[in-house]
């Protein structure tokens, strides 16, 4: 019996797509996360906002979803920003990753929101 | 007097008046052709003719729906055309014939008052016009006057005579006689019902005379049959009567069979009538039922007087096959008895394997009854019994081909078998046999009645087992098919279905994994039975997971979950519930009680268990917006805590307390482990006999923490949040920081992301993680995998080896063809040295 790690809950906040990704992200669960934000996604957006301020932990599983994210909206002119904050042990993931050279990093969805419409 | 007339006047036959009219008419015409007196009045005779004819045709064509006051008025409007005629005609010439004929059918037709009282209205008529018309001559005037009368008295007098002599006498007899009597005309109207024909069909004369007889008193099928013989009496000369027995109808709708003869009564005034006469025959039958009912009780009680011995020794066998509730049991329970109560050497069941024409032998007393030897239809002689579908007895048996092994160690010189039929189909063949006896035709027989009696258990051991085990396997899909697995905790869990029960109970229990580690538990109880209580556990099972995994507090859970219950639940029912998070980190919970049973809580320090009696609100389903108080405890290291239903503890007869207490007892004396403290509650508690309700458990317990732990998982995503709660837990007991238990974590995630994706290629089905603490301080964790080291083939991997070489101060990883060990090491700063 395995019970969902995180959920995912994409909704639109001021034109902007947010996907907001709570709990947990692994190996168990990351592809399918990342297959979700996918579907989820509106050709027509300009940008992707995905939020894991309510995230609790993310290894290297989730930041390859992420650079995978990175890539497929690359092929639609799509902009992809992150909601990370810093000092957490998400933020310290993503650093070290140095994922901020692929996309933006941000440290509140307000500021995410406001980089990306 | 009226009664008498009635008897050829309930319903009046208008077609023959029409005919009489249109004679009447006819006369007339040809008077009127014939020489006759000068004053004679042609045109009012030819009016008064056609008046007649005209009367004629409409009784011809109306006539036959016409009512018995309607016929009356028709014949006096006829004697009145014919008086006024004679006014007319001013003449009596011709008219003393008319009279005589409206004298018969006044009689004919009406009663008698009627008659009388209309033949003097003519005459008073006649007489006048008599002596008003003074035209014929003295002689022939005075033979009219003196003559009609004479000639009306004589009718009238004869007529009375048929009518007293006829119908009067017969009357008598006919009403003392117990047998109804009823007269029909030929076309089934009823003109005659006796007094025994009142009592019989419950119908007075005067609802039955004038109307057709057999739509009152006779069924469908019989109506047709009635039918079919009033046509045959009415046309054919050679048919002059009936006798049969029908079933006829009484006014209240009861039935009964009766015995009728019915014969056509030529002579006397009028048409043939058909008597009938009906005899009620259920006394007679229920005589003839008693007597054949002694009868069959004095042989019943000879019978089983001669086989008194032998029943009893088979009511005991069926007893015993019956009071086994599964078919394994029952078959071997028979096979000593069929062999005592027969006298047989050898003894065999042997039961059909569903949807094929095969035999397998359950129980046997031969050769070995752990064996299940297959027998094809047709093969063996139970094969032979099972193919044919009927007893058989078989003297002298050709062993090498009839006798299977159990028959053939035996050395049977008789046998028998008989099939154990289910629904119409054989399910199985009963066999006996003996070595030196000759069975015969009523051991045949006894076997039979075993059979019979057997394969009636053997249908409901089937049902039930059916039964139960669909309910079985409803309520364990939605009970949690294995507990997860949580490293650091015990967790277990117990169903125990009711032994005597077939339905599903409404006890459930759950277990949820949570994001950071936390795990949810649950007990529930939905009160009543059955699929209706199944599938509100289904529905609150799904609901309390979706609500608990979108990470709201326990009250809010219960809360939400409460409003599903109060709208889904059906009225009056309700359902008990204990929801508690456990958060392994701190070693808290918090948890909200709706109306269940009190939790017990071990603890690790010697102190005796307790009941946790606080949070309690009440049950879900009972208000729509109750407050639902949650609670907070803290399970330390080793401790334990006990959630269950209340078939543990409720016993009939005893209040609910002793129960608890037996509980708390039953506890104390216990193992640790969670496993072994389920099975030693379930024994101590469980009532012989099985517990007459559903019992639910589940044990959940904090484990020890430990400097060095050492474990094996699965290699399977689904095994890295175990490894972060182990991992968590553990750097928590050696007192690190948030941020250091955030990074070691991460660092020991990534290395068995490794190993889980090596296993992957390596076809290992685990891994190995080794924790402990170092000089310094610090720790040093250890995963070992069993796979091909891949580094850096991908980014992704590539990323792993960063993040741990970033999050640690040392990583060594060592490749080797058995697979790859990883050593990593930290300094922590939060442990005081």
């Amino acid at each position: 019996m395995t019970d969902p790690l995180g959920n995912v809950e994409v909704r639109e906040e001021d034109g902007v797509v947010v996907a907001q990704v709570a709990g947990e992200l692994d190996l168990s669960n990351s592809p399918a996360t990342g297959d979700a934000i996918e579907a989820a996604l509106p050709s027509s957006a300009r940008s992707l906002v995905v939020d894991f301020s309510r995230l609790t932990f993310l290894d290297s599983s989730g930041v390859a979803m992420l650079f995978r994210l990175v890539r497929r909206l690359g092929d639609h002119r799509q902009e992809l920003h992150v909601v990370a904050p810093t000092g957490e042990a998400v933020g310290r993931v993503l650093e070290i990753v140095e994922f901020d050279r692929a996309a933006p990093v941000h440290t509140s969805l307000d500021a995410a929101l406001a980089a990306a419409s | 007097m009226t009664r008498d007339a009635e008897m050829f006047a309930p319903r009046l036959r208008a077609t023959s008046l029409a005919v009489v009219l249109w004679g009447i008419a006819a006369i007339c015409l040809i008077t009127l052709a014939l020489p006759h007196a000068k004053d004679f009045g042609e045109a009012e005779v030819l009016a008064g003719a056609a008046a007649l004819a005209a009367l004629g045709t409409v009784l011809w064509r109306f006539g036959a729906g016409f009512d018995r006051r309607q016929i009356s008025a028709a014949v006096t409007v006829t004697t009145l055309v014919i008086a006024l005629l004679n006014f007319a005609a001013g003449t009596t010439a011709g008219f003393g014939l008319l009279f005589g004929l409206t004298v018969v059918y006044a009689f004919y037709f009406l009663d008698l008052r009627f008659a009388i009282a209309h033949v003097g209205l003519v005459l008073v008529a006649y007489v006048t016009q008599l002596a008003l018309n003074p035209g014929p001559s003295p002689v022939s005037r005075t033979l009219l006057v003196v003559g009609t009368p004479a000639l009306t008295g004589l009718v009238v007098a004869r007529l009375l005579r048929v009518l007293q002599g006829e119908s009067g006498r017969a009357r008598g007899v006919l009403e003392t006689t117990s047998d109804a009597y009823a007269a029909l005309e030929l076309d089934g109207t009823v003109v005659e019902w006796n007094a025994a024909a009142e009592r019989m069909f419950g119908l007075s004369r005067a609802e039955t005379l004038g109307e057709p007889f057999g739509p009152r008193v006779l069924p469908g099928e019989g109506l047709a049959a009635d039918r079919e013989r009033l046509r045959a009496l009415r046309d054919a000369e050679e048919v002059t009567g009936y006798a049969f027995e029908t079933e006829y109808v009484r006014s209240d709708g009861s039935t009964f069979p009766a015995a009728v003869t019915v014969s056509r009564v030529e002579g006397g005034v009028g048409q043939p009538i058909l008597a009938c006469f009906i005899r009620d025959l259920s006394d007679e039958r229920r005589r003839e039922s008693e007597q054949a009912e002694l009868v069959g009780e004095q042989a019943a009680r000879r019978e089983a007087e001669h086989v008194a011995e032998m029943v009893s020794g088979m009511q005991l066998l069926v007893d015993a096959a019956l009071s086994h509730t599964t078919i394994e049991g029952m078959m071997h329970a028979l096979i000593p008895r069929v062999r005592a109560v027969l006298e047989a050497d050898a003894a065999s069941v042997l039961l059909r394997e569903e949807g094929e024409d095969v035999l397998v032998v359950r129980a046997s007393t031969g050769g070995d009854p752990e064996n299940r030897r297959r027998v094809e239809f047709g093969e063996y002689f139970s094969g032979i019994v099972a193919a044919e579908g009927h007893p058989k007895l078989e003297q002298d048996p050709d062993l090498e081909k009839l006798a299977d092994p159990a028959m053939r160690e035996a050395q049977v010189g008789s046998m028998m078998g008989v099939p154990l039929m289910v629904s119409g189909e054989v399910a199985g063949v009963l066999a006996v046999g003996a070595r030196t006896r000759r069975f015969d035709s009523d051991d045949l027989g006894m076997l039979r009645l075993a059979a019979d009696r057997v394969a009636l258990a053997l249908d409901h051991a089937r049902i039930y087992e059916r039964e139960h085990h669909i309910a079985e396997t409803l309520q364990r899909s939605l009970l949690p098919e294995v507990m997860p697995n949580l490293p650091g905790m015990g967790v277990s869990a117990r169903y125990v279905p009711a032994a005597s029960e077939a339905e599903v109970g409404g006890d459930w229990f759950d277990v949820i994994t949570m994001p950071g580690g936390r795990v949810g538990l649950v007990m529930g109880d939905v009160a009543g039975k059955g699929l209706s209580a199944a599938s509100m556990v289904g529905s609150m099972r799904s609901a309390l997971r979706a609500y608990a995994l979108e990470g709201h507090d326990p009250a809010e859970v219960v809360e939400r979950l409460n409003r599903l219950v109060w709208t889904e639940l059906e009225e009056s029912q309700m359902a008990t519930l204990i929801y508690l998070v456990f958060e392994p980190l701190e070693g808290r919970f918090s948890w909200v009680n709706a109306g269940h049973l009190p939790p017990l809580r071990t603890s690790a320090d010697g102190a005796g268990p307790e009941f946790l009696y606080g949070a309690r609100s009440v049950p879900l389903g009972v208000m729509p917006f109750p407050t639902f108080e949650e609670g907070h405890g803290e399970l330390d290291q080793g401790s334990t805590i006990l959630l269950y239903t209340d078939g543990l503890v409720e016993r009939p007869g005893t209040v609910i307390d002793a129960g608890l207490d037996a509980l708390a007892h039953a506890v104390i004396g216990g193992p640790d482990k969670t496993e072994d403290l389920l099975d030693h509650l379930l024994e101590e508690l469980s009532p012989d006999g099985g517990a007459s309700d559903d019992v639910a458990l589940l044990a959940f317990c904090n484990e020890r923490v430990h400097d060095h732990f050492e474990i094996e998982l699965p290699a399977q995503p689904e095994s890295l949040a175990s490894v972060r709660g182990l991992v968590r837990r553990w750097l928590r007991h050696a007192g690190s920081t948030e941020t250091e238990i955030a990074e070691v974590t991460t660092a020991c995630g990534e290395a068995c992301t490794n190993a889980i994706e090596h296993a992957g290629a390596g076809g290992s089905s685990s891994f190995q993680i080794e924790g402990g603490l170092t000089d310094g301080p610090g720790v040093e964790v250890i995963v070992r995998d069993f796979g091909e080291w891949r580094p850096g083939r991908t980014d992704d991997q590539g990323r792993g080896l960063e993040l741990m070489k970033a999050l640690m101060d040392e990583v060594q990883v060592t490749p080797s063809p058995e697979g790859t060990v990883v050593r990593m090491q930290r300094r922590l700063d939060g442990v005081a040295s």
